[in-house]
């Protein structure tokens, strides 16, 4: 499961703190390109991988426009 | 999951995350831009059920509303700055006063700008006080030490120490 943040619109240090907010319920790995970030989700319990996806980018798009 | 699709020139990428942070309690969005600086925004409901047309809807409405407010927010920034920096540092300009080059004597009192209206003609000293006629720097009490010894001596209370040395000797 992998998350694609354009450049242009979230920062890099809103990824990061996301990245922090989130790394006790998996393996979380990022990654970037020329335009894009690229956030690969690894181990997420189960349980919570449905939502795991959406809720990490919420917050995502909370702390990159804290960040902006 | 709906989709919108927004042109970065009419509104401004702070005006679509604002707006973003009031649907974020209800539903899942997430940003993204393509080539022709046009911004997508996905949006999906946390909740079954959930008429996502009227939602991207009131988003679209939020967004007019949300842009505006920044706009309005940006064309006051300098009138804001000054009311606050005025009201943080009032006291202190009012301390420092006569650093302040006051040519046309805006920030004197009315009592300040007037002060020759209680400048009054009193010749005769009737707007002084007793204490200000009769002390000159001394006591109050030796002031109406004198006084009384003054009076003492005048025919008016002479006057009455004869009646009562009179009546003394009719008794």
């Amino acid at each position: 499961m992998e998350i694609k943040a354009n450049k242009n619109i979230y920062t890099k240090k809103g990824i990061e703190e996301t990245i922090k907010a989130y790394e006790h319920l998996g393996k979380i790995v990022l990654e970037e390109n020329k335009n894009y970030f690229i956030i690969k989700l690894r181990d997420i319990d189960g349980k919570i991988e449905k939502i795991f996806q959406d809720e990490f980018c919420n917050y995502l798009l909370f702390e990159s426009g804290k960040c902006s | 999951m709906e989709t919108i699709i927004v042109d970065k020139n009419i509104y401004s990428l702070r005006s679509i995350f604002s707006t973003a942070y009031i649907f974020l309690d209800d539903f899942y969005i997430f940003l993204d831009q393509l080539e022709d600086n046009k911004i997508t925004i996905k949006i999906k409901s946390k909740k079954e059920g959930v008429d996502l047309k009227k939602t991207v809807d009131d988003f679209k409405n939020e967004l007019i509303n949300c842009s505006l407010r920044l706009k309005i927010s940006e064309e006051n920034r300098k009138i804001r700055e000054m009311i606050v920096s005025s009201a943080l540092y009032g006291r202190i300009e009012q301390t420092n006063k006569k650093i302040i080059n006051d040519t046309e004597g805006i920030c004197k009192t009315w009592e300040e700008a007037n002060k020759d209206i209680y400048k009054i003609n009193d010749t005769e000293g009737i707007c002084k006080s007793w204490e200000e006629i009769a002390c000159h720097n001394e006591g109050v009490h030796k002031a109406v030490n004198k006084s009384c010894a003054k009076l003492k001596e005048s025919n008016y209370v002479k006057m009455f120490n004869f009646k009562k040395e009179d009546g003394n000797k009719s008794e």
